[in-house]
């Protein structure tokens, strides 16, 4: 028994450690962290702090402290930051990461290599692209939302919960950074002085490593999104299926996408890559102000319409992609993959330039809501 | 309190222990197969199972998991050679007949040397560790405290029978579930693509990764010394060592397949713990950071194979030196472990090169000396007598 004592309090005074605690009260979490470039080449970063206010009664207050500091590196910025500041800056619990549009423009990686290297960077922060500066959005103050971190996270989570944007966390960028005949998104926010918000602008298109500078709008996000087989939660799309409408609302149907299966066949003859795009789509037309959706023709006529503009939309899609060489849907891997020998003759910059896109759009509606 | 617990057979249903074989072995207790089982996969993945992947890749390239395949296969027949030695003596382990084998002074020395071994093996165990644990979650703790923390848990393990010991590792298995389930989790963000061309990097690169995947199999040395304490006839034993191989190797090719096709090849060149460090990019509803999580359940996985290399080299003392009890042995073993693990530095060059020395030694005491030995007792003819009657 006295043995057994002796164990128990040798435990405890061993496993406890006294080298290697973090307390809270030391640090200060950064949720929100933003970077830009400078015109010397300089990084700025700027992050947001939330310290929480104890009051005597009920719910601490909290207060949101938005700091920035120019440097060499995102390392250096931190080093700065952190004699700003009254205690030590802990980038541990980070939520969302805002890269600025003109560093977005240079190599991404050297940036976002702090985080990789770190063991207690959360990795699994979202990323996003701000047009114009990133600590613009990060400095808003917006009324109804406490943090911006939350607001930002929320708004991610959103467009991804709504196949606006794949869902891309600093880890699973990194892959798709690294490998060639891969390019990847990210969701492309803007701010908005005026209403004091921040907005989805759709998605910017990366090449290798370094945004190209062209974009995705809203509605191709999606489309795109849905041909790669990302569908999130929910996928909506709006489009234009007649034009004799009496009012200019009467013209258009919204569908939802309720299933949706994709598949992307890549073949070569020579050194011509051919991508057959399949999707295959069942929708729900969830609004249509003509309405009349009774007849068995009628439903017919909006889906052959819906197929045409989906094609025409995905053509689009295509169009700036080869503009960019921008591969998101990973064409250059799957030939590499499938034909190495054809890869190795291909031109790494500019390959999909000649690739030859068919997309082939199959849509089902199945329902159209409770009336006709 | 040992005594006790000496009727409660840790597998009362097995149906081929020997009638009365349980009350006639007053002296020495027996291991079930399933705990033999465990023995062997608790020895095997340790330490390198987290740089595994990374290693692979770093020799063969995206075809990594070909190498694996490959050295799986060799292993298998070495483990019928090394089984084929051990069934010659159903009743005594290695350091009991390589004497009767190479001669008294001559197998004294092959014991040493295999001592020696498993004392440089745990000490490589141990500096893995400590640097693994350093760099990913505590920094600021001295590489003493934690290789001091460790040696005592497995001293404390080893210092028990081995019954204890196989008993600890079964019970412990039950992590390698949490460890598959949630590498499993990954498989949500993989690509397939990744793997392909196959077969592209070239026969010679396939190869040098056979080097790197036979390395994190060796541990299967263990056989040798636990095989006479099993239960059973030499054909389930057999059996037995072939599924705890399939077992580890399909283990280390889920492993290896999931971060081949999560990093992709160029990513894996720059992470040298993929296994861990994928996990870095998921979050649960409650919990993010899942890589600390799963360090905590691999040290358990360490812990068990640096037991092992300590239990073994505490029998390779005790009996060099005919030793009855085998808790001084131990002692000893643990503070030679101690002094070796300070010998290679801090330095990353110099640890690289301790480990790629001791791997070369595993091919020598895990391959090359168990045939060599297995070819002198065909030679000699030496077999145990009375081998048949007893189990």
């Amino acid at each position: 028994m006295l043995k057994k004592g002796w164990l128990v309090i040798i435990c405890i005074i061993l496993l406890t450690g006294c080298w290697d605690q973090r307390n809270f009260k030391n640090v200060k979490l950064v949720l929100t962290a933003g970077f830009d470039l400078m015109e010397d080449g300089q990084i700025n970063t700027t992050v947001s702090l939330p310290t929480i206010l104890r009051s005597s009664d009920g719910a601490g207050q909290e207060r949101i402290q938005v700091v920035s500091a120019i440097g060499r590196t995102p390392r250096d910025t931190r080093d700065k930051i952190d004699r700003k500041i009254s205690n030590s800056f802990a980038a541990s619990k980070l939520e969302v990461l805002l890269v600025g549009e003109e560093l977005a423009k240079q190599d991404l990686y050297p940036p976002l290599d702090v985080f990789y290297r770190d063991p207690r960077s959360n990795l699994n922060a979202k990323i996003a692209v701000v047009k114009g500066e990133a600590s613009e959005a990060i400095r808003l103050k917006i009324e109804q939302e406490s943090r911006i971190s939350k607001y930002l996270g929320g708004l991610l989570q959103a467009m991804e919960n709504t196949t606006h944007s794949p869902g891309e966390n600093l880890q699973l960028i990194c892959a798709e950074m690294f490998e060639p005949g891969q390019d990847f998104v990210l969701p492309l926010l803007r701010v908005n002085e005026e209403a004091s918000l921040i907005e989805y602008d759709g998605l910017a298109l990366f090449n290798e490593r370094s945004y190209t500078g062209k974009d995705l709008d809203q509605e191709e996000a999606v489309l795109m999104m849905l041909l790669n087989g990302q569908k999130g939660k929910t996928a909506r799309m709006t489009f234009k299926v007649r034009e004799d409408g009496k009012q200019r609302i009467m013209n258009y149907a919204t569908i939802h996408v309720y299933r949706s299966n994709s598949r992307i066949n890549v073949t070569t003859s020579g050194s011509n890559v051919t991508a057959d795009i399949k999707l295959h789509m069942r929708v729900d037309v969830i609004e249509y102000p003509k309405n009349h959706l009774e007849t068995v023709k009628e439903v017919k006529k909006i889906k052959k319409e819906l197929k045409k503009q989906l094609t025409q939309k995905s053509e689009e899609i295509f169009a700036k992609l080869k503009d960019t060489n921008s591969d998101v849907f990973g064409i250059g891997r799957r030939v590499a993959a499938y034909y190495p020998d054809v890869w190795k003759q291909l031109d790494k910059k500019n390959y999909l330039e000649n690739v030859t896109f068919n997309p082939d759009i199959e849509i089902v509606i199945q329902q159209h809501g409770i009336i006709n | 309190m040992k005594d006790s617990r000496r009727g409660n057979n840790s597998q009362p249903r097995t149906n081929t222990s020997r009638p009365n074989g349980n009350q006639k072995n007053q002296k020495k207790q027996k291991l079930s197969r399933r705990q033999f089982f465990f023995v062997i996969i608790q020895t095997q993945i340790g330490v390198g199972i987290l740089s595994l992947p990374y290693d692979l890749h770093k020799a063969a390239g995206k075809d990594g998991w070909i190498s694996l395949i490959g050295a799986g296969l060799v292993i298998a027949v070495l483990l019928i050679l090394i089984w084929l030695l051990a069934k010659r003596f159903p009743d005594k382990h290695l350091f009991d007949y390589i004497g009767i084998l190479l001669g008294k002074f001559l197998g004294k020395c092959v014991s040493l040397m295999y001592s020696v071994y498993f004392i440089f093996v745990a000490s490589l165990v141990l500096i893995l560790y400590v640097r693994m644990i350093n760099i990913w979650i505590l920094p600021l703790t001295p590489r003493s405290v934690l290789i001091v923390l460790m040696i005592l848990a497995g001293l404390y393990i080893a210092s028990s029978s081995i019954t204890v010991l196989a008993r600890v590792y079964t019970i412990l298995s039950v992590l390698l579930v949490f460890l598959i389930i949630g590498f499993s989790y990954v498989l949500r963000e993989i690509q397939l693509i990744y793997l392909f061309p196959i077969g592209t990097e070239g026969i010679m690169k396939i190869l040098q990764g056979m080097n790197a995947g036979a390395i994190s199999f060796l541990g299967f040395v263990v056989i040798l010394l636990v095989y006479p304490v099993v239960k059973g006839t030499d054909k389930e034993k057999l059996w037995t060592i072939m599924t705890a191989h399939g077992f580890v190797l399909f283990f280390y090719l889920f492993t290896v397949f999931i971060s081949f096709t999560f990093f992709g090849s160029e990513e894996l060149k720059l992470v040298p713990a993929p296994l861990l460090y994928m996990l870095k990019a998921f979050e649960f509803t409650v919990v993010s950071r899942i890589d600390l999580f799963f360090l905590s359940i691999w040290i358990v996985s360490v812990t068990t194979s640096f037991t092992s290399y300590l239990y073994m080299s505490g029998i390779g003392f005790s009996s060099l030196f005919n030793a009855k009890r085998q808790l001084p042995a131990l002692i000893v073993s643990a503070f030679l472990i101690l002094f070796v693990t300070f010998l290679p530095g801090n330095e990353e060059e110099s640890i690289i090169k301790f480990s790629t020395w001791i791997s070369r030694g595993g091919y020598l005491f895990s391959g090359i000396l168990p045939i060599f030995i297995l070819i002198i007792a065909w030679v000699r003819k030496k077999k145990e007598q009375g081998s048949e009657s007893s189990c």
